[in-house]
């Protein structure tokens, strides 16, 4: 039994120190990491699977999210480079990436890829620092528009809760083209050419002519591309917005804002689908971006700014047959949120409003949009917003989502005895 | 039904317990409070509470904390089944968000003790088997060493450092994001 000195506190048996640890907040890895510093049986408890099990049980499966990469932060020279921004107390090492931007992040992993180049790859783990740099795609994809993702290499079958340091895949979608040139002054030049488009014929005297889509996986176990599958050109291009992961499938944003690109993670087959018509009281409308996500019961979601400046989430909702709520198309989808950005920003004008939203994280209700002066988060079940970043220039944010636990060897526990004395009394 | 239920209860809560704590000191609690602890809710059932339930790892002071945690926890838990069905839902709400903010306070100013005392609490919530006191206890020490360097939890909680520097190095190593 315990003989304390006074006021010296008692030694507790391990398994009540466990129920202490336990109980370190789920947004505060860090202490959990001091902890195992503080001796050999603290170590040994945080290292146990069990434990992890357990905190797992009493905080919930969901991995949380850890922080976020802004894309499109200027440095010194006015050159965009990825950020990381952490929003909990897992602090990597190294969090400015410059001469890289921010394509993705899934299941605790970033893909990064570099300033002038879509192709030149690199995978890192925010938690261990540690940069995995991905082999260049197949030269003969078309480089009209790319988006790539990484993920879990076991998607379907790992919680994800501690996979990143394991096996991974890249997913690159785009269009596969040709180039032919093109004389400004003499060959005949439709209207309504998109941005990219008009750029390539005004400065490069080239024209991308669209074959079909593509899409490749690069798979880290095997260390290399697959073949490419292809799909019928779409009218549309990937644009650079975040992919969604829901069951098997990948979603990918394409530029004209009124379908998205479907990859089957199984079939490898692409295929797109339609969103709903964007509500307005205006016969014509522009296109509004829109950010993917997965919802909270595991729908594929996308959040747009709508009319009078509402923030809009809708979600996939293959039951609903309504083609028509008033006077827009919905068929597919229903409606599930709407925040007033008026009402939450009232000095903000409406210009900036329409075309604040950068990002979405996936699970949960939060927006990322970026006003004059800085990043903020809007809870849209709560219709709480938060400044999150004081900073300009971002165009593109992705939440880093991972559930940050100290990576101990589970071996130290066998060092002393695994219960202690009061447990024993208690059984 | 209900009213039979009702009865019950008020001829459980008249039955008192005599809990004996290590320095023979005796308390004499209602059988409502006594049985938020598991350990003694089991005694109960088996029968062997006459006489006294001894208490051999719990000391008159700790005891007596924990009698009035059980007191306090015992008596709103009474109260929220008591409201459920004279009030109103809004009525039943607004009752019931009043007794867990007071719960609250009084669970904040229970938790103002020494850590010697609070690792008392912990040992005799274990050993009674009481979960809101366990859960609450361990709560408090978790969030106390929120931000804390290893040095720091080492000196708070009497703790010898037996780690190796190579040890030492190794966790550090694994674990940079946190120290940064």
């Amino acid at each position: 039994m315990q003989q304390p000195r006074p006021r010296a506190p008692p030694a507790l048996p391990d398994h009540l120190v466990e129920q202490i640890l336990l109980r370190v907040r789920p947004d505060d890895p860090a202490t959990l990491a001091r902890a195992a510093l503080v001796c050999r049986r603290w170590r040994g408890i945080v290292a146990d699977p069990a434990f992890r099990r357990g905190r797992l049980a009493l905080h919930g499966g969901a991995p949380r999210m850890l922080g976020f990469l802004c894309d499109g932060q200027w440095d010194g020279d006015g050159i965009p480079y990825a950020r990381f921004v952490p929003t909990s107390s897992c602090v990597p090492p190294s969090a400015d990436h410059h001469g890289q931007r921010a394509f993705d992040a899934h299941h605790g992993r970033v893909l990064l890829h570099g300033i002038t180049r879509y192709d030149d790859l690199a995978v890192w783990d925010p938690i261990t620092d540690k940069m995995v740099e991905v082999p260049r795609p197949p030269g003969s994809l078309g480089d009209r528009s790319k988006k790539a993702t990484v993920l879990c290499a076991a998607n379907g079958v790992c919680d994800h809760i501690d996979c990143h340091r394991g096996p991974f895949i890249v997913v690159l979608v785009g269009t596969n083209n040709d180039i032919v040139e093109v004389d400004v002054d003499n060959d005949y030049i439709e209207d309504g050419l998109d941005e990219a488009d008009a750029y390539d014929i005004m400065w490069n005297g080239i024209r991308r002519i669209p074959k079909d889509m593509f899409a490749c996986i690069y798979s880290s176990e095997f260390g290399s591309w697959s073949e490419p599958t292809y799909a019928e050109y779409p009218d549309d291009d990937v644009c650079w917005n975040r992919s969604a992961l829901v069951g098997n499938a990948l979603y990918f944003v394409l530029r004209k804002f009124d379908r998205i690109l479907k990859y089957d993670l199984q079939t490898r087959k692409m295929s797109t689908v339609r969103l709903p018509y964007v509500r307005t009281k205006m016969i014509f409308t522009d296109f509004v971006r829109i950010e993917l996500t997965a919802m909270e019961d595991g729908r594929l979601g996308f959040a747009r700014v709508e009319e009078s400046n509402e923030l809009c989430l809708w979600s996939r909702n293959e039951d609903n047959k309504v083609t028509r709520d008033e006077d827009y198309k919905v068929e597919g989808w229903t409606l599930y949120k709407v925040v007033d950005l008026k009402k939450l920003f009232p000095l903000v004008d409406s210009i900036t409003l329409k075309y604040c939203l950068v990002g979405f994280v996936e699970g949960v209700c939060v927006a990322f949009v970026v006003l004059e002066n800085g990043l903020f988060t809007i809870d849209m079940k709560s219709e709480l917003m938060k400044k999150v970043y004081e900073g300009h220039c971002m165009s593109f944010v992705a939440p880093y989502i991972s559930f940050c636990y100290p990576a101990l060897e589970a071996s130290s526990r066998d060092d002393g005895p695994k219960v202690g004395t009061s447990s024993a009394s208690n059984a | 039904m209900a009213s039979a239920g009702s009865g019950d209860e008020k001829a459980a809560a008249a039955a008192m317990i005599t809990l004996i704590s290590s320095d023979n000191e005796k308390f004499e609690v209602t059988e409502a409070t006594a049985t938020l602890s598991q350990t003694i809710r089991h005694m109960i059932e088996d029968g062997c509470t006459d006489g006294g339930v001894p208490l051999p790892n719990v000391t008159s002071k700790i005891l007596a904390r924990v009698i009035e945690y059980c007191k306090k926890h015992a008596t709103a838990a009474a109260g929220e089944e008591g409201s459920s069905s004279s009030f109103s839902d809004a009525a039943f709400l607004e009752v019931d968000r009043a007794f867990l903010e007071e719960l609250e306070e009084f669970d904040d100013a229970f938790l103002e003790v020494d850590r010697a005392t609070l690792f008392d609490l912990i040992l005799a919530a274990n050993y009674l088997d009481i979960k809101g006191l366990l859960n609450l206890t361990c709560q408090k020490v978790a969030d106390s060493v929120k931000g804390k360097t290893p040095e720091q939890i080492r000196e708070m909680y009497n703790i010898v450092n037996d780690l190796t520097p190579e040890e030492e190095a190794e966790i550090r190593r694994e674990t940079q994001w946190a120290f940064e």
